[in-house]
């Protein structure tokens, strides 16, 4: 045989091995088909009657990711403050050389993350707070400090402005309310309120690591021999490093008198609860969930920051080990969009079938969820859902599962 | 040999689907729809001249005329229009139903074979919408049902010339294969993920066949086969379901060659598929049927000296299928075939073609209309 025959059957066979295939036909189950079709199954599972509690503490008021500023929400008032670090201000350094600075303005800006759309001439005002104000300040002792007399400026927000900056400009003679005092060492605090035509509210940035996204105080001015107009000037910003020093206030907190019997998440500390459910050995076994959702009915309406986008949420996470309040959490979780219905009372639904199919691996996660605020790195955001346990005579948490029952195809 | 051989095994772990050979709406049921284990001379003969051949599989003493050592791989290109009561579909397939390797046995009268065919295919895809109630509201669902795979036959087949007129044969098979079944059930409401249910289903059996070929007078042979193939035990996954029966076999066939450039077939088989109803009722089937085919065909050939070189070949069959789709309606196949082939390297090497036209019907509204291209590639080194 030669090489060009074998050639010819070697690319005949590899050729013919790529064809594809197209094999349907129509049909009408169960008349045609072999075998069952895939029966369907749904049941709903009430939470284990007390094995469900809430744990506050999760959160560190040092350790928040950003600021909270309200005016009027039923959530409750917000007020959150800065203190500046020092900085000099009487030169810039440009390439390793020093050159002096004539500072002839002082900006004060803030990074909007999050506002309602919907509310008309937002204005934020700024107040001059002493410099030993921090995490450890009351809502009412921030509120003495913000007086006419300590009230520096206001900057007012476009009404188009979904997310940005906003910035107070002072000059001439306004440089002087903002000269630091000679025992304060340069440093500077500032209080934050807001106000709209209607109750409203504010998130601001705190940056992450770099300066720019945060609040800063900005020096600018002249600099004899910096061409760069951009490099004549010195700031300082306030990254969420610098706990202890920034942070916000707030004059409603539902972990003070919790009731035992009700669940909470979020709020100022942060708080998270942990549900146990019983799925039976029948589901967990032999059936492919199809769908599982977890029902949370509120104990009082959802009240928080309206209109805005991303809106407040629970996230509900699957944990490794059952450790009560201590219990870790896996990534396996479900953060639905628009779970909390703002304004009302209607019952809370989310998909967690990761998080149930979970449960029906050998040696797999407890049968648990837990329960916590979306924006819990954010403070707890301004909503504090509280929903009904598995003590309360209604509204207990459910999980309904829809499964499909296996068939054993393979009839002939 | 050996290094034939190897080259034969190699392109046999190359190829993909071996052992299938076609899909279709009648091979939903039971073991799948039966394959022909013929070369594409044969086919292109009707299937008449399957009997005689020595590059087909069916009967065991046609080895006994090899002169030299052949192999021949198969392809089988399916292009099918279904029709039933619940709508109309068009598909296709590839497939490769057949590779043997035989050859004399130096010195001797005897002769050998080891081939791999399709015994039965059992691919189908079976969709159906519908609606149903879930969580207090109308959801619809879309139902697929696909099955790939069948049954493979593994034969090694020896033969004795006897004389030069009558041969004798025996084969031994090994049947096994599986079938990967999916059912599936999608929603239209993507709140829900699709419920999938899959299964493989496997069959390992052994059977055994003898053949004869006698010529009778100078121009007229008459061949007969009878094959047992015992029963096949039948696993899902890894538990054992059952068995299921098996056919016992015969084949007679006839062959007329009036003249040197004119061969004409005919044959007839009877497979009692009857006897595995019970089994296949057991496992939770419909049943099955006897099977029986008639076929016949005519060559004419070109050069005398080159037989195998562009010969025309023509044929018709009909054939009753085992497996019903509906309880009581047997279906039945009737095929019209025409091929050639073509001799290079000095007869070394070939390449033979068939097409096929198949209108296949259970009298029931089930009804399906196949155009099959078979290639064989043979190498006789």
């Amino acid at each position: 045989m030669t090489a060009r025959s074998l050639g010819l059957v070697a690319v005949l066979a590899l050729g013919l091995a790529g064809c594809t295939e197209n094999l349907a036909t129509p049909g009408d189950c169960p008349a045609l088909c072999p075998g069952d079709r895939i029966t369907v199954k749904d049941t709903v599972i009430t939470a284990t009657t007390g094995a469900d509690s809430t744990y506050f503490g999760y959160a560190l008021r040092s350790a928040r990711q950003s600021l909270l500023v309200s005016s009027g929400l039923a959530a409750g008032e917000h007020r959150s403050f800065v203190v500046f670090g020092k900085v000099r201000t009487d030169s810039i350094s440009v390439d390793a050389t020093l050159f002096p600075l004539v500072v002839d303005t002082i900006a004060l800006s803030f990074q909007v993350e999050v506002r309602d759309t919907t509310a008309t001439n937002l204005q934020m005002f700024l107040y001059r707070i002493p410099i030993r104000t921090d995490t450890s300040i009351s809502f009412d002792s921030l509120e003495t400090f913000l007086t006419p007399a300590n009230l520096l400026d206001s900057a007012r927000m476009s009404d188009t402005l979904k997310a940005g900056r906003i910035e107070a400009i002072f000059t001439e003679d306004e440089l002087a309310r903002l000269v630091p005092a000679a025992e304060d060492s340069g440093r500077f605090g500032v209080a934050i309120r807001v106000r709209a035509d209607q109750p409203t509210g504010l998130r601001l940035a705190l940056d992450p690591s770099v300066l720019g996204t945060g609040p800063l105080f900005e020096y600018r001015g002249t600099a004899v021999g910096v061409v760069d107009t951009t490099k004549r000037r010195q700031k300082v910003g306030a990254r969420r490093e610098d706990n202890g020093k920034i942070g916000f206030v707030q004059n409603r907190d539902l972990a003070t008198n919790a009731n035992p019997d009700l669940l909470y998440i979020g709020g100022p500390s942060g708080a998270r609860s942990l549900i146990r459910f019983v799925v039976p050995a029948s589901i967990r076994d032999s059936t492919q969930i199809l769908r599982a959702t977890l029902q949370l009915t509120p104990a009082e309406p959802l009240v928080g920051l309206p209109n805005r986008r991303a809106p407040e949420d629970v996230a509900v996470l699957g944990i490794i080990t059952d450790l009560g309040a201590k219990s870790p959490t896996t990534s396996v979780g479900a953060v639905p969009h628009g779970a909390l219905a703002q304004g009302t009372s209607n019952a809370a639904t989310v998909d967690v079938i990761a998080l149930v199919s979970s449960w029906q691996t050998a040696g797999g996660a407890p049968q648990a969820l837990v329960l916590q605020h979306s924006d819990e790195l954010n403070g707890g955001g301004f909503m504090q859902p509280v929903f009904y346990s598995s003590r309360s005579a209604t509204g207990r948490p459910t999980l309904r599962i829809t499964y499909g029952v296996p068939t054993k195809p393979g009839q002939p | 040999m050996i290094r034939h051989l190897a080259l034969f095994l190699g392109i046999s772990t190359v190829v993909p689907g071996l052992g299938a050979a076609q899909s279709s709406q009648f091979g939903v049921r039971g073991l799948g729809i039966p394959i022909r284990a013929l070369s594409p001379r044969s086919v292109a003969m009707g299937g008449a001249l399957g009997i005689f051949d020595l590059e087909s599989s069916l009967n065991p003493s046609a080895a006994a005329t090899a002169i030299t050592f052949t192999s021949l791989l198969t392809s089988a290109q399916n292009f099918r229009s279904s029709k039933n009561p619940f709508g109309t579909a068009t598909g296709f397939d590839s497939r490769f139903p057949q590779i043997l390797v035989t050859g004399p046995v130096g010195g001797t009268n005897f002769a050998a074979a080891f081939s791999v065919s399709g015994y039965t295919d059992r691919s189908f895809v079976l969709g159906t919408q519908d609606t149903i109630d879930l969580r207090g509201a109308r959801v619809g669902v879309f139902d697929t049902l696909s099955s790939r795979g069948g049954l493979t036959d593994i034969r090694v087949a020896g033969a004795w010339r006897i004389t030069p007129t009558i041969h004798w044969g025996i084969g031994l098979h090994a049947i096994t294969g599986s079938t990967r079944i999916q059912n599936r059930r999608d929603f239209a409401d993507s709140s829900y993920v699709p419920a999938v249910d899959r299964a493989e289903v496997s069959y390992l059996g052994t059977g055994i066949s003898t053949g004869v070929t006698v010529r009778l007078v100078r121009r007229l042979t008459f061949a007969a086969t009878y094959r047992n193939d015992g029963h096949a035990t039948v696993d899902r996954d890894t538990t054992r379901i059952g068995k299921t029966d098996l056919p016992v076999s015969i084949g007679l066939g006839l062959r007329w060659q009036p003249s040197e450039r004119v061969m004409w077939a005919t044959s007839y088989q009877r497979k009692n598929w009857g006897s595995s109803d019970r089994d296949i009722r057991a496992q939770g089937g419909i049943g099955a049927q006897n099977a029986e085919e008639i076929s016949t065909g005519l060559e004419f050939v070109k050069d005398p000296k080159n037989p195998g070189h562009r010969p025309w070949r023509i044929g018709a069959h009909y054939a009753t299928l085992p497996f019903p789709v509906k309880v009581g309606r047997q279906p039945h196949e009737i095929g019209f075939s025409a091929g050639t082939g073509i001799r290079f390297t000095q007869g070394r090497g070939g390449l033979d073609v068939a097409v096929q036209q198949l209108f296949r019907s259970d009298g029931a509204g089930f009804t399906e209309r196949a155009t099959v291209i078979t290639l064989g590639v043979s190498i006789r080194p």
